[in-house]
């Protein structure tokens, strides 16, 4: 779909890879569920065209747009890519922060692992670890703060 | 915001606090858009969790320099193998989420019948005492146990019926919770027939069974005296919510 409107193989991937990750934020909030009848690869699909249409607008090749590949995108499929939008803002907020934050966050939030098993990861005592779990937290909200005032 | 509250809104999240415990800790650090922060926090979680899948995908897709000879021939294989590994990850991670949803519900929603207060001096159902004591120190798989024993022994009431289907459900053995609890959940006259019905939405959401639990719902929300109305209707709006 993506080479057959304008775009390369590793377009291709990057959009692919940025559907599953649209598809997946949606459904950790809770605000995907599948329907009985439908295919997730449907979903995936949709997603997918709907990332590389606005990828095509916001680079204004509007004209590249084939007019069938606009049509019939379900409304639900556009919230969902609105969210997603969202969550790629504070993500990109989450990348600034510093390497040991990253690690640990992304320890405790992504690989779900406990505090004590972070501690002995990042060599840390189980206290310390648990203040800087707060603190990166803290920090990544201030980052937030001065984005969205700015 | 303090350790403090971020320690409380992850506890919320979780189902561990109730939303009023949590407003009351924001009110005494002076925090009055407590909602606007427990969005913050709930996407910013997300999206610590999205910049851990794409790392995890860019791993999995990226093609390692040395080995591109190789790879070049076997180029669409590989990409349509990598596709289908992404495709089979969202698919767990899919299930995942949905079994962490009834999971996080299930423990906000979670009620604990704590028993009745048999006195053995005054029963003389001793086997049944017996039963019912273990239930009362939490021991629900002994209590399962001797209160299926009783039941087999052709002893029928609807006390053996419910606090069976109680331990089965709080051992996690929904499944089996279901019949003895369905059973109740259809008879009026039974003193256990309302417990029996929230019991029932609970092993739905213990199994997973999201759509099941919404089918279960709407005879308690329908009953304003039902003693779980409120958690019904709150439970309801939930499930509609994430539809």
């Amino acid at each position: 779909m993506v080479q057959q409107n304008n775009g390369n193989e590793a377009e291709a991937m990057d959009i692919f890879q940025e559907g599953i990750i649209a598809l997946w934020t949606n459904i950790s909030q809770g605000k995907f569920l599948l329907k009985d009848s439908a295919k997730l690869s449907t979903y995936l699909f949709a997603m997918c065209r709907n990332i590389w249409i606005s990828k095509l607008r916001k680079q204004q090749k509007t004209q590249a747009i084939d007019g069938q590949l606009e049509a019939n995108i379900p409304a639900e499929i556009n919230e969902m890519e609105a969210q997603h939008e969202q969550i790629q803002e504070l993500e990109q907020q989450f990348r600034k922060l510093g390497e040991a934050c990253r690690q640990l966050l992304r320890l405790f939030y992504y690989k779900k692992a406990s505090i004590r098993e972070i501690a002995q990861e990042m060599s840390l005592t189980e206290k310390t670890a648990k203040n800087n779990k707060y603190r990166c937290m803290q920090n990544l909200r201030a980052l937030y703060k001065t984005e969205s005032q700015a | 915001m303090t350790a403090a509250l971020i320690a409380k809104i992850e506890a919320f999240l979780e189902g561990r606090l109730s939303k009023d415990a949590l407003h009351a800790q924001a009110e005494l650090e002076g925090v009055t858009n407590i909602d606007e922060e427990i969005k913050w926090f709930q996407d910013s979680q997300v999206a610590i969790e999205a910049a851990g899948l794409r790392d995890q995908l860019q791993e999995a897709l990226s093609q390692p320099e040395e080995k591109k000879g190789i790879i070049r021939q076997l180029g669409p294989l590989r990409t349509g193998f990598a596709i289908a590994a992404s495709i089979l990850l969202l698919v767990v991670v899919y299930w995942g989420m949905q079994s962490e949803q009834s999971t996080s519900l299930y423990a906000t929603y979670e009620y604990v019948d704590p028993g009745l207060p048999v006195l053995m001096s005054q029963s003389d159902q001793h086997q049944l005492y017996d039963a019912l004591s273990y239930y009362s120190e939490e021991n629900y798989t002994v209590a399962a146990q001797k209160l299926r024993l009783l039941l087999e022994a052709g002893t029928k009431s609807d006390t053996i019926s419910y606090y069976l289907g109680a331990s089965l459900l709080y051992q996690g053995k929904p499944e089996e919770a279901v019949p003895p609890l369905t059973t109740l959940s259809e008879d009026s006259a039974s003193p256990f027939h309302l417990r029996a019905q929230w019991l029932l939405v609970l092993a739905a959401l213990k199994e997973n069974q999201l759509a099941e639990a919404q089918q279960l719902l709407p005879i308690i929300v329908e009953n304003q005296t039902h003693p779980f109305f409120e958690k019904a209707k709150q439970l309801q709006l939930e499930l509609d919510k994430s539809e």
